[in-house]
């Protein structure tokens, strides 16, 4: 194990002149007043590891990871400022500079070096009191990520949401795609023409074979591109336009049977959505309070920050504990979060829905491109066909009204969607 | 006791080692995320764009098949 045997700092945040620090491969302990330097040892130390120091690393302060930072103003601009770090294995050692127009460079460029930063890199080499401070008064969620972060596991808890934020995402479209529904309507279609089930192929076939035998074909049908070479053979001019007229049927029947098979889907979820959405109104003074949460966290942030040093609320000026008041708002903050995942959920309701609505009305919109539906005979039922994306479209409206508006969504039981067509399977 | 010690980077490379071993997994899936995670690049938009991509191909696949039967 390599161990520390000096370090030698110049023209490094409050370091202007060298400082040598003979550690001879022992831990130390560095104590002083305020202001004496100890941050700053810290801080050149942070950089010479991790090439930033990450509570300068914000805008305010320091941009590009601190070094706007780094060096003491008050070294002359000839002067390089440096961290140099001796280990008990000299092959390690390195001195890591910056220039007067912040351009950093390091002696060490040997495998070894770089081996020993990426191993170091790994590891949680500087843990201030403000961070400790921080871990204290913070919420058992944040302890929890607080935790991950310090022991290095924060990369498995992200990986972790992503899995399962992807996984709830494909749960999400395979529900709103409904393809239990699209396999029903399939087989309904199948049994209705051939007077029996087919889950196979091979099924589908001998029904088709079946039903066309009395015609005496040249041809069985095989393959699914038999099915078309057979349609054409017994397929003659004249039924061209009936054929046409059947096939226009067929797929206004699947389309619907389809929508027919998702209402129940539609009705259970907006009465999932209409259930969470009433209870969320029954607090219409803590939504409108839910707007004050970006503030109260930005307030826990300056508090955590250091920004305000003593003991008086930032806001109204007043005395008060600096703790006491991180505790409160804590709490506070914690109760608009728990309302806030209530919203969230609704939200997510809200997509399941959209996303159920979605697939039909584009099922809906694609029926409707059918050039048959300008004729003239086919009025009726285009009239209806619209209908049905009209009751469709009154869900997605209800689903466009905000939680504390003045009147609420539809009751479950008022809003349904009509497929007014006397649905005949046999049309 | 320290070589039992894993750090998040072990966990995360033993867990993506042995997720094609576990039973029932879809392998075509796997192979995906195992590619992002070794190309460093698994974030949400990335798995979202390859779970698509994968869809498409299979549906061209079926579609293939359909039209060749």
């Amino acid at each position: 194990m390599a161990k520390i045997k000096s370090i030698n700092i110049s023209g490094i945040r409050g370091i202007k002149d060298p400082l040598p620090l003979d550690l001879n491969k022992k831990s130390v302990l560095v104590f002083g007043e305020n202001g004496s330097g100890k941050s700053s040892l810290a801080d050149a130390i942070e950089w010479f590891y991790y090439d930033q120091i990450s509570h300068l690393s914000n805008e305010e302060i320091g941009r590009r990871k601190g070094r706007d930072a780094l060096r003491n103003t008050f070294i002359p601009d000839a002067e390089d400022a440096y961290i140099k770090i001796q280990y008990s294995n000299d092959k390690l050692d390195a001195t890591k500079s910056i220039d007067s127009s912040l351009s950093t460079s390091i002696s060490n460029t040997s495998d070894d070096f770089n081996n020993f930063i990426d191993i170091t890199q790994s590891e949680n080499l500087i843990l201030r009191y403000r961070d400790l401070v921080r871990f204290i008064i913070s919420s058992k969620t944040e302890k929890l990520k607080e935790l991950q972060s310090i022991i290095g596991f924060a990369e498995v808890a992200n990986v972790r949401d992503l899995l399962k934020k992807s996984a709830s995402r494909i749960e999400r479209n395979i529900k709103s795609a409904n393809y239990d529904n699209k396999k029903n309507a399939q087989q309904a279609i199948v049994l209705n023409n051939l007077g029996q089930n087919a889950y196979t192929n091979e099924q589908l076939f001998a029904g088709a074979n079946e039903l066309i035998r009395p015609l005496q074909l040249s041809e069985k049908i095989k393959s699914l591109n038999d099915i078309q070479s057979v349609l054409k053979e017994i397929e003659t001019k004249e039924d061209t336009a009936l054929l046409e007229q059947i096939s226009f049927y067929t797929k206004v029947r699947e389309n619907l049977t389809e929508i027919v098979g998702n209402i129940d889907d539609v009705h259970s979820s907006y009465k999932a959505y209409h259930t969470t959405y009433t209870e969320l109104r029954r607090a219409p003074e803590k939504i409108r309070k839910l707007q004050l949460l970006a503030l109260l966290k930005e307030g826990q942030n300056v508090l955590k920050n250091d920004v305000v040093q003593d003991d008086y609320c930032p806001l109204c000026q007043q005395e008060k504990s600096k703790i006491e008041l991180i505790k409160e708002l804590n709490e506070r903050i914690k109760e608009l979060e728990e309302l806030e995942e209530e919203k969230d959920k609704l939200e997510g309701q809200k997509q399941i829905l959209e996303g159920i609505l979605r697939v039909n009305v584009n099922t809906i919109d694609g029926l409707l491109k059918e050039k048959l539906f300008k004729e003239e005979q086919q009025t009726k039922l285009l009239e209806k066909v619209q209908q049905v994306k009209t009751s469709l479209n009154s869900f997605s409206d209800e689903l466009k009204k905000e939680l504390i508006a003045k009147d609420p969504i539809q009751e479950p039981s008022k809003i349904k969607i009509t497929v007014l067509l006397r649905f005949d399977p046999n049309i | 006791m320290s070589a039992n010690i894993k750090s998040g980077k072990d966990v995360i490379d033993e867990f993506f080692a042995e997720i094609l071993n576990v039973e029932g997994v879809d392998e075509k899936t796997i192979q995906k995320l195992l590619s992002l995670h070794n190309e460093k690049k698994l974030t949400d938009t990335n798995i979202q764009n390859a779970m698509e991509q994968l869809l498409q191909e299979q549906l061209n696949k079926t579609s293939e098949k359909d039209g060749k039967d």
